[in-house]
């Protein structure tokens, strides 16, 4: 049996008086690949934020590799190997795609490890290579959406949390993303916690599922129950 | 014609100082959207820290200059820790770092006045040689003007680009928020700006010092230009903070040829309310969504 | 003694500057940094008219206030347009060219000499030629300027103005037309210090570029925070504090110079530790009741009545399921990417209609057309039957269609009932010239809306909290003020972005029941909502919208048990 990585246990976050998330215990095991689904304000942002530490958690504790992480700072949670990818545009959209890789290694300390984390995003994403001297922001959606990814990559991170990456995508593009989370997961190694709305395109990467509803968890476990679309909708 | 060649070289020589106030205040405003008025009179202090050390020691003009960029660099990095700082810990709505940046602007500007007296300083004995390109005039401080813009600007430019530092700067200007997700520290990307900015500000204050003389009040017009020059350039550019500050010197100046010289500020409002009415993002300033 | 009246004096006409300054950046929340430019106008525009034209007294006075008015409605059309720092930096450049023009305009204003020779005000014989004589004309000034700011503040007008302060888009969705706001307050602020103005030019006989730099519009500024913004007899004690005390430091001896330096770099360092330490200044804005020309016996005596839900939807009336609000083949693009296309919907009296969707399908962006915050592209918009053009939010709302916000926007500085309040349709006390001339009307028609919210907020069962300021609220009774105030605006279609998302499953049930009588009651309802729960137990219509067009319009149930639209939800 695989230990966790990063786990959470009764956190609940919010913003202000509003408290968006209550006692949430979730755990990612080393590893694995889970995905949290959940409508529209179910928390699951605000979840996510609050674990990486740009929120301040209103209760309960964040663990990562067994270790007690709760309200570290983002920087902290970057150098200790986590690394998140914001909903929407998790990129500089001003700066190019070579100077966004370049500072997503940003919080490396061994400037050695970059040339070959490059290379592997590379590997991964050609088309970043192609459009290394281009705006980020005049990339497409996807290109965007790879670029955003492969930031996170250079800081070589352990656990990767991922807010909604196909939103806005293409259905083709969701795949394209879809499949190179499962490289990354497969190759690397790293643990994947991904936040999702497209249920289609990510159950089948995921090792686990989590469904959330008004801040509560209401289905844990394996994700192939979940195919059954009418019945997901039942639990939205 | 001769008088509008020498009006063109005019405004180059006053575009690069106004240019290079522009690039130290942009700076500071793009990265923290700080409007930091206390800019014009840390300007005004960097001026007479000059004329202290190269007019009243009578030590060399770079020593001054040395001096003048510490002092400078005291002063904003102070003004961050000690006005701007709090505030931003506490939350505090955008308006009250810029209500407190007045109050740091009236207090250091007639700090000025109680240390220095209100009179002029200038720096006696200078030697400077006069240039003649054609008709138009102007003297080795003007060149040094021009020469400080594309020094400084240049090596700036260099900065953002190659440096780990620079880097996160064009980041947190870009999107504070995002910066702090790459693990940017960004309170010390904010001291390191307005360590620079004001440092920059050091510049343009020690030569207008040779040129003019340092006088206590000199610092509004300062922030003023540096503040048009930006919003006309766009902000977050430094490329633009440079345009504007140029664009602004060369219509004041070519202005002149038809407007008597005391609406030298008439000048430069027309431009900066045109430009908001017509194309608010300015000169280079972009418009995401 | 003469010094003494001396210093009332010129409390008197900062008392006059502060608060007019205080109307523009505490209640209306628009920092312009010009205010010693309206103050120069009106001290130039007297010497002007007094001295050269030589015409008697009322005249200057009116042609000072007149002159500066007009100058703020000329500067504040297109500076408004433009907001935050772009404010700061167009009122500053206003600012300088005033000083600029004064100190240029040699032949009209005299230039750096300025004008000396201002007659003295006389009244049948008598001059006000010495502090305690002109004391009278500064105190009656004075009196009268305060009691403009006091009638403006604490009128409807002036609540408005407050809530656009707090959010803009919030206030013009509740019906508010924002321009006319900034433009009216701009004038009566600059007309108030060129008040101030020509009384400075009267008290010295003599007016000078000098006494009306950007170091005097600091000068009030700091005035007015530590009084406290938003709060006016905090800018008459601000004004009272920082013209007393440089006095105290005369006392010390101190080269005059050095004197006038250090008055100013205690004035900076006030401004600085009172941002830092008491941010709300000494005396903190008022909330509440005491914010308003009311007291709380008005506010309880009409607590009595118990009406029911039938008064307060009174004009609502007309058969259930008629179509009130429609929008035909509605379009909208943003720089190529198409947002909406060819999106239609039909809200009907007395039901609600739930639109859902996946992310991104265009569900706020369809409720942004519907309600004036964008236009269509093409496409029309048919209330009751008859086509609307483009019409901004404010005229909409008066026309019967109200939105409320994701975010909420509720005005958190204000107290409950005033967010309901600000909200009530054709308000008199909105229009300037009522308050100040109609004030019978203004008043009545108060009592009658202070009846009319707390009605509204014992329907949605706020009315404990009636007093209470909005940013003490639970988030569900936030939700349940969203609900109140749009309920307010009287319009007949409320379009809702999420009213019940972030709630626990226990408030929802809580809240059902009164977003359920607004339809019974005659209301066309329409909520975006993600949870599908909601959904199920709310709505009688759902459209289902995907790619910006309406994919299917039926029954919660029945589009829920459809498998293509399951698939298209989750994509």
């Amino acid at each position: 049996m695989s230990r966790p990585i990063l786990e959470t246990r009764g956190l609940a976050a919010g913003y202000g008086k509003k408290r968006v998330v209550q006692g949430i215990d979730l755990a990612l095991q080393d590893g694995e690949v889970l995905l949290l689904l959940g409508h529209n304000g179910a928390g699951k942002t605000t979840l996510m934020r609050t674990i990486f530490g740009l929120l301040p958690p209103q209760g309960g504790t964040v663990l990562f590799d067994g270790r007690e992480i709760t309200g570290r700072t983002p920087a902290a949670n970057v150098a200790d190997g986590i690394a998140f990818v914001p909903q929407g545009h998790g990129i500089f959209r001003s700066l190019t795609v070579r100077t966004n890789l370049d500072l997503g290694g940003f919080a490396e300390r061994d400037a050695a490890e970059l040339p070959a984390r490059l290379d592997t995003v590379f590997e991964l994403f050609p088309i970043l290579q192609e459009r290394a001297h281009q705006i980020g922001g005049t990339l497409s959606g996807g290109q965007q959406q790879m670029l955003a990814i492969g930031m996170a990559l250079m800081h070589g991170p352990r656990v990767l949390i991922l807010d909604e990456p196909s939103i806005g995508l293409a259905p083709n593009l969701v795949e394209r993303v879809m499949q190179s989370i499962v490289t990354i997961n497969r190759r690397l190694g790293t643990s994947i916690l991904m936040v999702e709305q497209n249920v289609k395109l990510s159950l089948p990467i995921a090792s686990r599922a989590v469904v959330l509803k008004t801040g509560a968890v209401v289905y844990e476990g394996d994700p192939e129950p979940l195919t059954d679309h009418v019945r997901l909708m039942q639990l939205f | 014609m001769d008088l509008l060649f020498q009006l063109l070289v005019t405004g180059v020589i006053n575009g690069s100082h106004y240019a290079l106030l522009g690039i130290g205040f942009g700076l500071i405003f793009a990265t923290t959207r700080i409007v930091h008025f206390a800019y014009g009179p840390i300007f005004t202090f960097a001026a007479y820290i000059g004329w202290l050390v190269a007019g009243g020691m009578g030590l060399p003009v770079w020593l001054g200059l040395l001096a003048a960029i510490a002092g400078a660099v005291i002063l904003g990095v102070g003004s961050y820790l000690l006005i701007y700082r709090p505030l931003e810990v506490r939350n505090a709505p955008v308006l009250v770092p810029l209500i407190a940046s007045l109050g740091l602007y009236i207090v250091l500007e007639n700090l000025v006045g109680i240390l220095f007296g209100s009179g002029v300083r200038v720096v006696e004995d200078l030697d400077y040689g006069i240039h003649f390109v054609g008709p138009a005039f102007f003297t080795s401080i003007h060149v040094w003007q021009v020469a400080s813009l594309l020094l400084v600007g240049g090596a700036l430019a260099a900065f953002l680009r190659w440096t780990r530092y620079g880097k996160a700067i064009l980041a947190m200007t870009d999107d504070p928020e995002m910066a702090r997700v790459i693990g940017i520290d960004t309170v010390r990307v904010t001291l390191l700006v307005f360590a620079i900015g004001s440092a920059v500000a050091a510049v343009p204050a020690v030569l207008i010092l040779l040129k003019d003389g340092a006088s206590t009040h000199m610092g509004f017009a300062a922030v003023f230009m540096a503040f048009v020059a930006v919003i006309v350039g766009g902000v977050g550019s430094l490329k633009g903070a440079a345009a504007g500050g140029f664009l602004l010197g060369l219509v004041q100046s070519l202005g002149l040829w038809q407007i008597p010289t005391e609406w030298q500020n008439s000048i430069a409002f027309v431009l900066l309310f045109a430009m908001i009415m017509l194309r608010p993002e300015g000169l280079f300033g972009v418009r995401w969504r | 003694m003469e010094y003494f009246l001396h210093i009332l004096v010129m409390v008197c006409l900062y008392a006059i500057l502060a608060s007019s300054f205080n109307l523009l950046i505490g209640f209306a929340g628009l920092f312009a940094l010009s205010h010693a430019a309206f103050y120069a106008l009106g001290a130039y525009a007297t010497a002007i008219v007094a001295t050269d034209l030589g015409l008697p007294f009322p005249l200057p006075l009116l042609v000072a206030v007149a002159f500066a008015a007009a100058m703020s409605v000329l500067i504040a059309l297109p500076a408004l347009r433009v907001s935050g720092h772009y404010l700061v930096v167009v009122s500053l450049a206003f600012q300088i060219i005033v000083l600029e023009v004064i100190l240029n305009w040699s032949a009209l204003t005299g230039g750096t000499d300025g004008i000396s020779g201002v007659p003295k005000l006389a009244f049948f014989g008598w001059a006000l030629d010495s502090p305690g004589r002109f004391l009278i004309a500064a105190a009656i000034g004075a009196a009268a300027c305060l009691w403009v700011c006091w009638r403006l503040a604490h009128s409807p007008f002036g609540r408005a103005l407050r809530a656009m302060r707090e959010n803009e888009a919030a206030a013009e969705a509740v019906g508010k037309n924002i321009l006319y706001m900034k433009v009216t307050v701009f004038a009566f602020s600059a007309g108030l210090a060129a008040v101030a103005g020509a009384l400075f030019a009267r008290y010295f006989s003599y007016v000078g570029a000098q006494s009306f730099t950007i170091d005097e519009t600091i000068y009030i500024l700091a005035m007015v925070i530590l009084g406290g913004t938003g709060n006016l007899r905090g800018a008459v004690l601000g004004a009272a504090i920082l013209v007393a005390l440089p006095e105290a430091l005369k006392f010390v001896e101190l080269p005059v110079d050095i004197a006038d330096k250090l008055r100013l770099v205690v004035y900076g360092a006030i401004l600085i530790v009172i941002l830092r330490f008491r941010p709300q200044g000494l005396l903190p804005e008022p909330q509440g009741t005491r914010a308003m020309s009311l007291s709380a016996a008005q506010l309880h005596g009409t607590g009595g009545a118990a009406e029911g839900d039938g008064a307060l939807f009174a004009g609502s009336g007309g058969a259930a399921g008629q179509v009130v609000l429609e929008g035909r083949a509605l379009r909208k693009t943003f720089g190529g990417i198409t947002a909406i296309s060819d999106f239609s919907i039909a809200l009907q009296r007395g039901r609600i209609t739930g639109l859902i969707g996946p992310n991104g399908a265009g569900k706020t962006t369809a409720f942004n057309l519907l309600t004036g915050f964008l236009q269509p592209d093409s496409g029309e918009i048919v209330l009751r039957g008859t086509t609307i053009g483009r019409r901004r939010p404010d005229t909409l709302v008066a026309a019967g269609v109200a939105r409320s916000f994701q975010d909420l926007r509720l005005f958190t500085r204000m107290t409950v009932i005033e967010n309901v309040l600000v909200a009530l349709p054709r308000q008199a006390g909105d229009r300037i010239l009522d308050v100040f001339f109609r004030p019978g009307r203004v008043r009545a028609e108060e009592r009658a809306n202070i009846a009319r919210a707390m009605a509204i907020l014992r329907f949605v069962e706020l009315d404990g909290q009636a007093q209470e300021s909005a940013e003490n609220l639970s988030y569900a009774e936030e939700k349940l003020l969203v609900v109140a105030r749009l309920l307010a605006t009287g319009a007949e279609v409320l379009l809702f972005d999420e009213p019940l998302s972030g709630l626990d499953d226990t408030t929802l049930r809580e809240i059902f029941p009164v977003i359920r009588r607004l339809a019974e009651n005659g209301k066309a309802v329409c909520i975006i909502e993600h949870n599908l729960d909601v959904i199920k137990e709310l709505c009688d219509t759902v459209c289902f919208l995907d790619e910006g067009r309406a994919m299917a319009t039926g029954t919660p149930q029945a589009l829920m048990d459809d498998p293509d639209l399951a698939q298209r939800y989750f994509k």
